[in-house]
């Protein structure tokens, strides 16, 4: 085998950096689709005081 | 053939008024020294680590120095509509997209003969005048793949508020391909060639060339259909 | 209540599979052979590679359709997948600076697909700006459109080059070393971005619509001014 097959565990701290990895996906989807829902109603306030 | 006659007529008043108006065009060379010399201030007085940056730093001297070229080349244009005169002329905007990379390429070549000297010297680079003369070849085609794009953004960004920021922000990234081929390959003639690689860098070099050149005259067509 | 839109079901089916998808992809597949639970890090991961190209490729599809036709709906699209694309490029520039850590030690290194990424994202959001400071609307379209074109052709370059400066690098993993226990939680994980990718490009596109309609209210009309005052007549209608 090759050295890089190393036995599980080796990597210290792995879960950590695959919950981050997954937490930061997650806080960027809804971060974004917050901010679009924001956009939205903003731009429908501006379209109601204006028209 | 209409079209080449008008593309070397715009080249001409080009570099006419650039003569005319040498101030413009020492003060960007200036710029260009002051940026080399700056370099070495920042990497500190180590004469290994110039050398070995020497070609980063000469290519990163262009960048800068190409983005005032590139938007003054526009501001002229847009005093007293000079460009609506000229696509009343007629002028086709594809002979203006050219003429106006020509002219851009031309001027930012003739930094070379000026910074390269400036670099060798000031980074204690050991080069042949041979050598010299491959850097300016190089830095021509570094110039000519700037100068594309960059003509295609300054035409947009031109008249905008900010132009001074939004130019670079859109050149940069996007000149990046060029800025990697030129200084590998200007690095490999300045530092010695062992590999016989630089052939392929410049072929490389040129191809991106072709690329934006035949890219960006297609579509500058449309830039100058909403009104520049 | 308002009716649910195509795009809200998606969208609402894409959250579904991603939370299916990564349970499977955290809890139920095997740990890779060499890299251990890091390699879980994949399910989300490659499906946002392959979601950002797909996006970015049809915010280029938009622009050639935005510049070819001139119609607003194709550049609201175009701006809402060249939105998503910088932010899904985005965070993929940070997912694989998670994975670099722990694989590779480094959160950075000059590898060629986190490099070109970074780029992109950059170039795009350039873009991005440029929209924000052009106020008239036709002039905007065009002229992002023309960035988004020449932008898209530069990646390919940029992918190019940086291998060729770099030279000496792993090759990506081809299909056959994933073991086929990964491939479901994979699949499912791209379907569900995807669909994601599709509501908010349709929620940013909308919100560039209504932008737009409110624009020619607000401004004073420039073909034709007198036909606003006439009551009854429909306002900011785009009939182009």
């Amino acid at each position: 085998m090759s050295e890089t097959a190393m036995p599980e565990g080796v990597i210290v701290g792995a879960w950590n950096f695959v919950i981050g990895g997954y937490g930061l996906t997650a806080l960027v989807f809804i971060t974004y689709a917050w901010s679009l829902w924001r956009r939205r109603k903003a731009s429908d306030r501006d379209a109601r005081s204006n028209g | 053939m209409r079209t080449v006659g008008q593309i070397v007529a715009l080249v001409r008043k080009d570099l006419l008024l650039e003569w005319r108006g040498r101030t413009r065009g020492l003060s960007v060379v200036l710029f260009g020294v002051v940026t080399l010399l700056l370099f070495s201030f920042a990497v500190g007085p180590d004469t290994a680590a110039l050398q070995t940056g020497a070609a980063g730093f000469l290519v990163l001297a262009l960048l800068l120095s190409s983005t005032l070229a590139l938007s003054e080349s526009f501001r002229l244009e847009h005093e007293n509509h000079a460009l609506e005169g000229l696509l009343l002329a007629p002028v086709e905007p594809v002979a203006l997209y050219y003429g106006k990379a020509l002219s851009n390429t031309l001027f930012l070549l003739l930094l070379a003969p000026i910074l390269t000297p400036v670099a060798v010297v000031l980074y204690a680079v050991e080069i042949s005048l041979l050598d010299l003369a491959e850097v300016i070849g190089l830095w021509g085609l570094a110039a000519a793949g700037l100068s594309a794009p960059g003509t295609l953004f300054a035409a947009m960004t031109s008249r905008l508020r900010s132009q001074d920021v939004l130019l670079p922000l859109l050149l940069f990234p996007l000149v990046v391909p060029v800025m990697l081929g030129s200084v590998k390959a200007i690095d490999l003639v300045l530092t010695g060639d062992p590999m016989q690689q630089l052939g392929s860098w410049t072929m490389l070099l040129a191809g991106f060339d072709v690329i934006y050149w035949s890219l960006c005259g297609v579509l500058f067509t449309y830039v100058v259909e909403e009104g520049v | 209540m308002k009716r649910l839109r195509w795009d809200a079901i998606l969208g609402l089916l894409g959250v579904l599979l991603l939370l299916v998808g990564s349970y499977i992809g955290l809890f139920l597949a095997p740990p890779d052979r060499h890299m251990g639970e890091v390699q879980r890090l994949m399910y989300v991961h490659v499906p946002t590679a392959w979601i950002s190209m797909l996006v970015l490729t049809a915010a280029f599809v938009f622009a050639i359709a935005s510049i070819w036709t001139g119609k607003p709906k194709w550049d609201a699209a175009m701006t809402g997948a060249t939105e998503v694309g910088v932010v899904f490029g985005a965070l993929l520039t940070a997912q694989g600076m998670i994975w670099a850590k722990p694989t590779w030690g480094v959160w950075w290194d000059w590898d060629v697909r986190l490099t070109t990424t970074l780029i992109m994202v950059v170039l795009y959001a350039g873009i991005l700006v440029l929209r924000s400071f052009v106020d008239d609307p036709e002039r905007r379209a065009t002229w992002s459109a023309v960035a988004v074109i020449v932008g898209y052709v530069d990646v390919p370059l940029v992918y190019f080059c940086v291998r060729w400066w770099r030279s000496l690098h792993q090759i990506q993993s081809s299909p056959e070393t994933v073991a086929s226990s990964m491939v479901v939680p994979l699949r499912i994980n791209s379907f569900a971005i995807l669909f994601i990718a599709i509501w908010c490009i349709a929620q940013r596109a909308r919100l560039e619509m209504a932008r737009r309609r409110g624009e020619s209210v607000a401004l004073p009309p420039k073909r034709a001014p007198r036909t606003a005052e006439i009551p009854g007549t429909p306002q900011g209608v785009d009939n182009v």
